[in-house]
């Protein structure tokens, strides 16, 4: 779902106005991230937000067949986000996306506000949906649950923004790239949730302590 | 969480182990790109290592191997980075 420059700019001058506008909007949210970051944690989360950023790295690089002839890989908004919480999520994403469009042009420049806010941003504020889903319940299998649908609307969300922010480059516009992005996104949305789910589920057994997201579920408010 | 090396090591297994098995197909953005025809126009920045490959290394999986442990390594660099200034000076 990265957006490359040379979609994000075209002749439309609209283009231009997105792509900056989406730089604006997301310095903004990730400026608001950063400030609730610094009060929300009690301790260091150096060890843990390196270490599963890096991770969320080296998994996005593992594309996995879909039907149709194309293919996805996990964004891990949603993953960071129940492990470190939304704000740490969302600037631990963002290292992520930065080091993809700088080292290794996966993401445009011009279009990293626009990266930034399909993945990063609503990835991790999809931590508010399994707060709404999970109602102060512990139960795990309920948190399985309302990881894989949080994580399944991340990235369906995020492919409906990101159909909106090319559709000057295509003829057909709106109506060719919202509904586009959102037939193959919600298949690889399926995807996404069920590395996600497997993945809280699989922590929770073996290391339930750095779940720190669990706690901060109940205690993060907006 | 102390041992950041080790599942740092971890996390270079595990791209050894899966990277063979990645998808080359396009993704789903490239397959909406392919499907109505559209031609990019041309980038100002093609990256230092462009699709995660190194110029200089002809073995395909070899090369997205080795840009993939560097990258995982500036990652992790640059979140500690970040995480530093997240702390707050109060007393814990």
């Amino acid at each position: 779902m990265h957006i490359p420059d040379g979609l994000i700019i075209t002749n439309e001058p609209l283009s231009i106005v997105g792509a900056i506008g989406m730089w604006i909007i997301s310095f903004i949210f990730l400026y608001w991230s950063w400030k609730k970051a610094k009060i929300t944690y009690s301790k260091s989360i150096t060890a843990l937000l390196g270490i599963s950023s890096a991770f969320i790295f080296a998994a996005q690089m593992i594309n996995f067949p879909v039907i149709f002839g194309t293919s996805g890989h996990l964004v891990g908004g949603t993953f960071l986000a129940i492990l470190l919480g939304p704000y740490a999520a969302i600037l631990g994403m963002t290292i992520v996306l930065i080091m993809q469009a700088v080292i290794f042009a996966d993401g445009g420049i011009l279009a990293f506000g626009a990266n930034v806010f399909t993945m990063a941003i609503i990835g991790g504020l999809s931590f508010f949906l399994i707060k709404i889903l999970m109602r102060n319940s512990s139960n795990k299998k309920r948190l399985v649950s309302s990881v894989f649908i949080s994580s399944w609307l991340s990235v369906v969300l995020g492919a409906i923004v990101a159909g909106l922010l090319i559709s000057p480059a295509f003829p057909g516009g709106i109506l060719t790239t919202v509904p586009a992005m959102l037939i193959y996104h919600a298949l690889i949305g399926v995807g996404e949730g069920a590395i996600t789910a497997v993945l809280v589920s699989s922590l929770q057994t073996i290391q339930p302590t750095i779940m720190g997201g669990i706690t901060l579920l109940k205690e993060t408010t907006l | 969480m102390n041992n950041k090396t080790g599942i740092f090591f971890l996390i270079l297994v595990f791209l050894a182990i899966f990277l063979p098995f990645a998808s080359n197909l396009p993704d789903g953005l490239e397959t909406v790109v392919e499907t109505f025809g559209i031609k990019e126009q041309n980038s100002f920045w093609n990256g230092l290592m462009a699709d995660y490959l190194i110029e200089s290394i002809n073995n395909p999986l070899l090369s997205t191997f080795i840009s993939g442990t560097i990258g995982t390594f500036t990652v992790l660099i640059g979140s500690i980075i970040l995480s530093k200034t997240l702390q707050s000076k109060k007393p814990s």
